[in-house]
């Protein structure tokens, strides 16, 4: 078959299509859910910098924030909630930092406090881990959330000078 | 307004100077259910609580104390065992420190502190906050706000009732018959609790956690390293919640165990499920397990969530 016996065979085979495909399933409902999910996803934009922008002043403002009463927000799409676990870890570091620049010169009240220090670190990276396979799992996200408040926690517990602290 | 009266009563404390490791056996009159502030550095302090407006103190003072100051005033009340300035324990291994008995109103709300040294109290219906930083906390029949605190050190409670908070970071937590809601939080140590407390928050980062509770409403538990085994009758519409990373986490239920059911692994946990016939499902593509249920006749909600522990919900 030449070039041109092959457009001819391949035109009658298009010309046998039928001139509209309906889809296997009604498509019009994933639609619709996608043009609301897009809309709230826009609200949520406004609602999370908004969160954001409060985050970064109350930084500057207190020289380190804990996790405590940093509710999570109302997360809705894997790129924000891998944005929000990025922006948590952010901070976290930021705050571990300091405090650990803080309490250089202070002779530290226990002796292992940096090996279960790892451990949490360790655990972070594990949480995380997890998180890359499911990034919209809240359980987790509140998990990490604790390992960090854990890690600063400790620190503070055990770098304060006793015999200042009473 | 409670730092202005602390001040107040600060300002008219009179110093007592005593020679090293002199005898003390001191008595007031207090209010029986003002605040008493208590403050020891280093040894052994007991704290018990009697039924007279009274408050004497007892024993041996610190080798290195330079006097202790003992005033009441407006239902405020300071004891403290007055220490040289710029101190630290380098060169004192060799002296001892205080050994005081010291009884208060029952009533009273106690606030104590101390750098090296146990301490124990008992029978304080006030409120205590008893803070150490060397040293094992045990404490007994102490109610109202209760906060036990050590850095190393063990704690050990029986009876405690209350808003209970029991924290240490090198050590173990031992509670008995505690009730009200009580919260344990150790970084490197062992959580073993019997309790009536109807909420119940752990947290720790290494070290196993035991609990048998009989009145649960809301359980909080999490950990990094640790296994844990809990078993709790649950009071109607108890939510419980375990997050372990790699530990492994085991919950036996009696009590009105209707309602939800979640829990998954994340890494590779296994799920055993010993309360319905229903069947862990594995993740397609991951090492993921899942397992969902409901039980009729309540509405507790259940959630078990591990990275890469294993998890077993079962009958107690």
């Amino acid at each position: 078959m030449n070039d041109a016996q092959f457009d001819q065979a391949l035109k009658m085979q298009i010309d046998t299509l039928p001139k509209e495909l309906a889809p296997e399933r009604d498509l019009w409902a994933g639609i619709d859910h996608a043009i609301e999910r897009q809309q709230s996803s826009q609200r949520f934009n406004f609602t999370k910098l908004t969160a954001v922008a409060a985050g970064v002043m109350v930084i500057g403002l207190t020289s380190w924030l804990t996790f405590k009463n940093v509710d999570l927000p109302s997360v809705r799409t894997t790129g924000q909630n891998l944005q929000y676990v990025n922006w948590m870890t952010e901070s976290f570091e930021q705050q571990k930092q300091t405090l650990l620049v803080k309490y250089e010169d202070t002779p530290a009240m226990t002796d292992n406090w940096q090996e279960q220090l790892k451990q949490l670190d360790d655990a972070a990276k594990a949480i995380k881990k997890a998180l890359a396979q499911d990034p919209s799992n809240a359980q987790l996200i509140k998990m990490l959330q604790q390992t960090y408040q854990q890690q600063l926690d400790l620190i503070n517990a055990v770098n304060q000078d006793p015999w200042q602290m009473i | 307004m409670r730092i202005a009266n602390w001040a107040y009563a600060a300002a008219l404390m009179v110093t007592t100077s005593v020679f090293a490791g002199d005898k003390i056996d001191e008595s007031r009159e207090v209010s029986a259910n003002g605040q008493i502030s208590i403050e020891s550095m280093r040894g052994e302090v007991e704290i018990v609580g009697w039924n007279e407006s009274r408050m004497t103190v007892s024993g041996e003072l610190d080798d290195k104390a330079t006097g202790y100051t003992f005033e009441s005033e407006n239902g405020f009340t300071v004891f403290k065992v007055k220490m040289p300035k710029n101190m630290n324990s380098r060169g004192w291994n060799h002296s001892q420190g205080s050994k005081l008995k010291i009884k208060v109103p029952s009533g009273a709300s106690v606030r104590f502190e101390s750098v090296n040294g146990n301490v124990t109290a008992s029978g304080i219906s006030g409120g205590s906050d008893i803070h150490t930083v060397n040293g094992n906390v045990d404490a007994e029949q102490l109610a109202k706000r209760v906060k036990l605190e050590t850095v190393n050190g063990n704690i050990n409670g029986t009876k405690l009732d209350g808003k209970i908070k029991l924290a240490t970071v090198n050590g173990k937590i031992n509670d008995k018959a505690s009730k009200g809601k009580v919260s344990y939080s150790t970084v490197n140590g062992e959580v073993n609790a019997h309790s009536a407390a109807e909420r119940v928050y752990v947290e720790n980062v290494n070290g196993s956690i035991e609990l048998d509770l009989s009145a649960t409403e809301e359980l909080e538990i999490s950990t990094v390293n640790g296994d844990v085994e809990a078993s709790a009758t649950l009071n109607d519409d108890a939510q419980i919640s375990i997050t372990t990373v790699s530990g492994s986490a085991r919950l036996a239920l009696a009590g009105n165990v209707g309602g939800s059911y979640r829990l998954s692994s994340h890494a590779g946990g296994r799920i055993k499920n010993g309360l319905s016939d229903d069947e862990v499902k594995k993740q397609k593509y991951g090492p993921g397990r899942s397992l969902k249920f409901k039980l009729s006749g309540g509405d507790a909600q259940v959630e078990m969530t591990s990275v890469s522990g294993s998890l077993t919900i079962e009958r107690k």
